[in-house]
């Protein structure tokens, strides 16, 4: 039994955690104490590993008061000051809202939402093409990303088709969030926010935060330089690729009967299993 | 290949690169021409065209990350042992891996083909090596800028265990010490040196058929696309994906499979942006890399070691790459970022629905893999279930039949 630590809303963090929704869940899980600690509601969990605290939240600019160091350090702060050894922070990044008691586990578990959907996956193989992506009018970089990753990616299996298109989105949709049609500041100050940010995030990853879901949301944008997708933003969209996939995975019944073809398996392996266990 | 002697039969063959020096375009033309060699009497063993990991196995005693080493070893033993049993006039093994085979392994793969082996370096000019070289490294490894690794490099040409950055990079190309440490370990009578001139495309076949008694024109290297120099913007965009992959959270393995063979191949793949500027090569560097090469050049040649070409283009000033230096970059052109994800993602979708997922895998793989299989084994209990369905129609058919039979 593990303890899920859920902080109150504040700073356009889990600004699902008030009092209405915790009562709407009628969970028998959740629980309440103001006197032991107080702005916090906590779940009492089978299986999470260890006692967490658990921040969700959306882009950094809904985060920061205002677009400046000051207002990150303030971020930063707010983040900090829940952060205990006992019950280490987890941001959850994400850019839907909270609605339920189990999209709220899965983020907690540094799982992605909406889960892996095994029965859509499957209704498709690599006979389908990948879709076209969309993005922000306006935005002629990301469209030409969007446009060119769709006719480069290639679905080598039949059974693979959602990891190419999961891939193609969250790729797309990083290089969408990073290219800033409409800033809030110039070109410089807007690098040196997003640099800012990511220094704070690795700062906070070395205290022992841990970070889930599209984390690249958490970087200031930037804008295109002269049509070109800035170094580190195409390098964002590429890891987000691997990312994704590592937090969407199948959950696979671990007792599930695994027949293993003959003609799959290697040789030694098949000696092995006719010689039985030692 | 006028004035090359062709080897004498019952001879194993062993091109042993070193890396950079043609080696994949020859092993693409040995295996595409296997039939034609086979009715030569030539056997170019394997399932691929490049047994990477089966010399590794053997010659280094690793493998790549995420690979089985055991596994790889039988291979190897297995595809020389087919060589063995088949006895073809002239036998050929290619992998630019044996030039850094350690002494064990040297001596495993020399004891296990027998007295009958003939060692074949191709060298190039290091001048023209030192971009590709460092872009090879850069997808693999965090490096230091081109400046710098050229700096610290050819600082390092003499220093006899190559130095502290890149080690592997005069382990690989002090072609000179490489022609004499298996001059050492064969005699020279068993060792031939392939000069390669870039500018000469048949050159390289050319010296193969030659070595191996073919008819002129057998051996046509494939185009390879795959295997190109990327542009100078290319190269950064790799480095700063290579720097935060090789750290926490990611694995050596993860690494490996989707960013080294994922990533870089998909940045090969697409079409370079015309308007990226090339790697630029400083002119100090250029001057060294010629001294180096000219120094190498003679102990070739003092080596004993049979030589084919001109040991003068190591030194040749015609044979530098572009000079000049590269004005950082900060942006890339969108269509070579998303052929960075893209290479990553095709790669994802190579990952096979087996049973169970491979031991050695990393997090990354495991995870598309658990996905993969889960959608197997929904078609597998659906084709099931169509198949009961089936059965069950067919059976209440028969019973129709039957009772309708007994009216």
């Amino acid at each position: 039994m593990s303890l899920l630590h859920v902080p109150d809303a504040r700073a356009g963090m889990n600004a699902f955690a008030v009092p209405t929704w915790w009562a709407s869940l009628e969970d028998e899980r959740v629980t309440r104490d103001d006197d032991e600690l107080p702005d916090v509601t906590v779940l009492d969990l089978a299986d999470l590993a260890d006692d967490r605290t658990l921040l969700v939240v959306g882009a950094m600019a809904e985060l920061l008061a205002e677009p400046t160091a000051e207002g990150l350090a303030a971020w930063v702060a707010e983040v900090r000051a829940v952060h205990t050894a006992a019950a280490p922070v987890h941001l959850a990044v994400s850019l839907d809202e909270v609605t339920s008691l189990d999209q709220l586990l899965t983020l907690a578990a540094g799982r992605r939402w909406p889960r892996f959907d095994v029965a859509a996956a499957a209704a498709h193989s690599d006979a389908d093409p990948v879709p076209p992506q969309s993005v922000a009018s306006g935005q002629a970089t990301a469209r030409a990303y969007a446009d060119a990753i769709v006719a480069q990616v290639e679905v080598l299996l039949p059974p693979t088709w959602q990891t190419a298109v999961d891939g193609t989105a969250d790729a797309t949709a990083c290089i969408s969030r990073a290219l800033d049609t409409d800033p809030d500041l110039g070109p410089a100050e807007a690098r040196a926010m997003r640099d800012a940010c990511r220094a704070a995030l690795a700062d906070l990853e070395a205290d022992g935060v841990t970070i889930s879901g599209p984390r690249d949301a958490l970087l200031w944008p930037v804008r295109a330089e002269r049509g070109l997708v800035p170094i580190d933003v195409a390098t964002d969209a590429a890891l987000e690729v691997m990312l994704g996939q590592l937090e969407r995975p199948a959950d696979l019944a671990p007792d599930r009967a695994v027949v293993v073809p003959v003609e799959d398996l290697p040789a030694r392996a098949l000696l092995n299993r006719l010689r039985g266990s030692r | 290949m006028t004035g090359v002697e062709p080897l004498p039969d019952g001879t194993t063959l062993v091109h042993i690169g070193p890396y950079k020096t043609g080696t994949t375009a020859m092993q693409g033309a040995l295996w595409e021409a296997r039939d034609a060699l086979a009715t030569h009497g030539v056997a170019y063993p394997g399932e691929l065209a490049h047994e990477m990991n089966a010399a590794m196995a053997v010659a280094l005693g690793r493998v790549d990350p995420g690979k089985d080493i055991d596994a790889f070893r039988e291979r190897w033993y297995a595809m020389v042992g087919a060589l063995q049993d088949a006895r073809p006039r002239v036998g050929v093994l290619s992998s630019e891996v044996y030039c850094e085979a350690t002494d064990d392994g040297a001596r495993t793969v020399l004891d296990v083909l027998g007295p009958q082996t003939h060692v074949v370096i191709t060298v190039r000019p290091i001048v023209r090596l030192l971009g590709s070289q460092w872009q090879q490294y850069g997808q693999n490894v965090p490096v230091p800028s081109y400046d710098d690794w050229l700096r610290a490099i050819l600082d390092a040409a003499d220093a006899p265990d190559g130095g502290t950055v890149t080690p592997s990079f005069w382990q690989r190309h002090r072609h000179d010490r490489l022609v004499e440490r298996w001059v050492g370990l064969v005699g020279a009578d068993r060792v031939t040196v392939i000069v390669v001139d870039d500018r000469d495309h048949r050159g390289l076949p050319a010296a193969f058929e030659g070595l191996l008694g073919l008819p002129d024109g057998l051996l046509r290297p494939p185009a390879d696309k795959t295997n190109r120099s990327l542009t100078f913007a290319e190269a950064t965009l790799m480095q700063e994906l290579v720097d935060r992959t090789s750290q926490p959270p990611w694995t050596s393995a993860d690494h490996g499979r989707f960013i080294r063979f994922g990533a870089a191949r998909g940045l090969q793949a697409a079409p370079p942006d015309p308007a990226a500027e090339k790697l630029l090569t400083p002119g100090w560097a250029i001057d060294r890399a010629l001294e180096v090469g000219a120094a190498m050049a003679q102990r070739i040649g003092a080596s004993g070691a049979r030589v084919i070409g001109d040991l003068g283009l190591l030194s040749d000033r015609a044979l530098a790459p572009a000079e000049g230096e590269n004005a950082p970059v900060t942006a890339i052109d969108p269509g070579a970022a998303a052929a960075l994800a893209a290479g990553i993602i095709s790669k994802l979708t190579g990952v096979h629905p087996r049973p169970e997922h491979r031991d050695l895998a990393g997090p990354v793989e495991r995870a598309v893999w658990s996905r993969h299989r889960a959608v197997t084994e929904l078609w597998d209990a659906e084709r099931d279930l169509a198949g009961a369905r089936r059965t069950a129609a067919r059976e209440l058919a028969r019973r129709a039949r039957r009772r309708l039979g007994g009216d």
